[in-house]
């Protein structure tokens, strides 16, 4: 059914790395505004904003951004779902625009966490009044240190020893071999944080911060956003050519959370959720993953890609060593994995991260990677996991105009 | 001088002669829980009752935490910081276990070992009173 495709009209990120000097609102409106001009339309014509920054998730930062960009008096979904904010920011415009009430939405993630240290334990005030988790849950999920790990480093390692396991054939050198790819592919963009190029040995013999992740193996916390504009097919076709030969098709948006297990409940398998966000992507799709030509996936540590190539089908299961040791997620590899450098180099501004992995497949579908261009992208997909969980899918195709 | 207390009413029976993790089960599908709670995950049911854990299980995943966590939660010496090891159990029929491991040896650990059940005192919390958690340590006979 045509007439309900969701297209891509616009699309910015900033630079992700150190804003000092700029605000979080700041950084939402550079984004917005230059996705509002990349789509060649003005705020006026926008029906609905998703905005997500998860670490200000009750500050209203849409309403903030509007009173910079424009008080359109258009509802605003302020969103918060962990590492997959952007996403889901995404997907509230997507919906809105599938639904019919708005023919245009815009999308927005931002987040400064430059120098924020290590996630998944919020640093509270000793004095501070405010609630904290206790008694059983806040024993066993939340108290760092006294019975387990949620600190995202030590979980995602665990994730990766536990594949490891179960399938052979990694170790660490395979893990630091991933770093090194996503940041050699990361010198060829000039958005990312960290564009510097490292040895296996560097990446090898840096610090270790839960085995077998050493610190370039981690995501970089860094200031960033992105912004995005989608439109109905409807509204499209009432634009120029340019505009139409300009966006990129959504083929699939989909966002999934844990079905039930037989673990524990504190446990985060990224696995279940990724998986069944993949299958339905295909299916939305009508596409296999033999058919797209990149993939941005979330690698907030190095342990995650390589079990993100099984989850998202992108090798036989069980065959993720295999899948990396052959040479193919490199970017003159068959089925090129981070080529924006990944969360490891380009950095991880969380609220920013879930719509500037799309923003990357959009550039190039449409040819304007610049000097990390996969030539003659037509298919892409972008995935985002964040614990808890949520994970978003979507496969993006070339304009046929 | 304080006296040694739980980390946590309501997580384990300890202090006891054979003290265990305290678990919940659910009377209509028989999904095991940690730690206890009233409702089901599994079958949406709110029809649980209290069971405890075996105190042996089989090591899932692990890892070492390499670097100090952030404290406040944190609660252990910031100062003379070791890195510790941490895992996952499976205690076998009933559920996965998050736990401290006894050892921060990569070495030492192997998955899919035996590991048991440990009490031991992890801080002294503000009125001097040793605070004891639990952890899993591998076997003796592997």
């Amino acid at each position: 059914m045509a007439s309900e495709d969701i297209w891509i009209l616009g699309s910015n990120m900033t630079k992700f790395g150190k804003h000092p000097d700029e605000d979080l609102v700041d950084l939402a409106s550079e984004a917005a505004m230059a996705a509002l001009a990349d789509a060649g339309i003005s705020m006026a014509e926008v029906g609905i904003m998703g905005v997500g920054s998860l670490m200000n998730a009750s500050a209203g930062i849409g309403q903030q951004l509007q009173k910079q960009i424009g008080q359109t008096g258009i509802p605003v979904y302020n969103v918060a779902n962990a590492c997959a904010t952007g996403a889901t920011a995404l997907r509230v415009a997507i919906m809105a625009v599938k639904a019919g009430e708005t023919d245009v939405g815009m999308a927005v993630g931002v987040e400064k966490l430059a120098g924020a240290g290590l996630l998944g334990q919020a640093g509270r005030g000793a004095a501070s009044d405010t609630w904290e988790p206790s008694g059983r849950f806040g024993a066993v999920g939340s108290t760092e240190g006294r019975i387990g790990t949620g600190i995202m480093p030590g979980v995602f390692a665990q994730v990766g020893m536990e594949y490891g396991h179960k399938y052979g054939g990694t170790s660490f050198e395979l893990f630091a071999k991933i770093s090194e790819k996503n940041h050699a592919h990361s010198t060829l963009n000039p958005l990312a944080a960290y564009q510097k190029r490292f040895t296996l040995d560097e990446i090898m013999n840096d610090v270790m911060i839960a085995y077998p992740n050493t610190r370039p193996m981690c995501s970089g916390n860094c200031d960033g956003a992105a912004a995005m504009i989608v439109v109905s097919d409807a509204k499209l076709k009432t634009l120029s050519k340019r505009q139409q030969k300009h966006a990129v098709k959504i083929s699939a948006s989909v966002l999934t959370t844990d079905p039930y297990q037989e673990a524990c409940q504190v446990l985060p398998d990224v696995n279940t959720l990724t998986r069944n966000a993949a299958k339905q992507a295909y299916e939305q799709a009508g596409i296999g993953p033999e058919d797209l030509d990149l993939v941005e996936l979330h690698d907030c540590f190095a342990t995650a890609e390589l079990v993100h190539y099984d989850n998202l089908m992108l090798c036989e299961e069980g065959g993720a060593a295999d899948f990396f040791e052959s040479g193919a997620p490199w970017r003159d590899g068959s089925m090129p994995v981070n080529v924006s450098g990944g969360l490891q180099s380009k950095g991880h501004p969380i609220g920013a991260t879930g719509i500037a992995n799309i923003h990357e497949v959009a550039m190039h579908l449409r040819g304007d990677a610049g000097d990390r261009q996969i030539k003659g992208a037509k298919v892409g997909m972008a995935h985002v996991i964040g614990l808890g969980s949520a994970c978003g899918v979507h496969i993006l195709e070339k304009s046929a105009a | 001088m304080g006296t040694q207390v739980p980390i946590q009413e309501g997580l384990f029976t300890w202090p006891s002669e054979d003290p265990r993790l305290i678990g919940s089960e659910c009377n209509q599908c028989g999904a095991v829980l940690f730690p206890a709670q009233s409702g089901c995950p599994k079958c949406a049911s709110d029809d649980t009752k209290h069971r405890e854990l075996g105190k042996r299980g089989s090591l899932w995943t692990w890892t070492i935490q390499g670097f100090p966590p952030k404290a406040p939660p944190y609660a252990g010496d910031l100062e003379n910081f070791e890195p510790f090891g941490v895992g996952y159990i499976e205690l076998p029929g009933e559920v996965k276990v998050e736990a401290r491991l006894t050892t921060a040896d990569k070495d030492a650990l192997k998955i899919g070992m035996e590991m048991d059940l440990q009490f031991l005192p992890l801080y002294v919390d503000d009125d001097g009173n040793e605070v004891i958690t639990f952890a899993f340590s591998p076997a003796q006979e592997q």
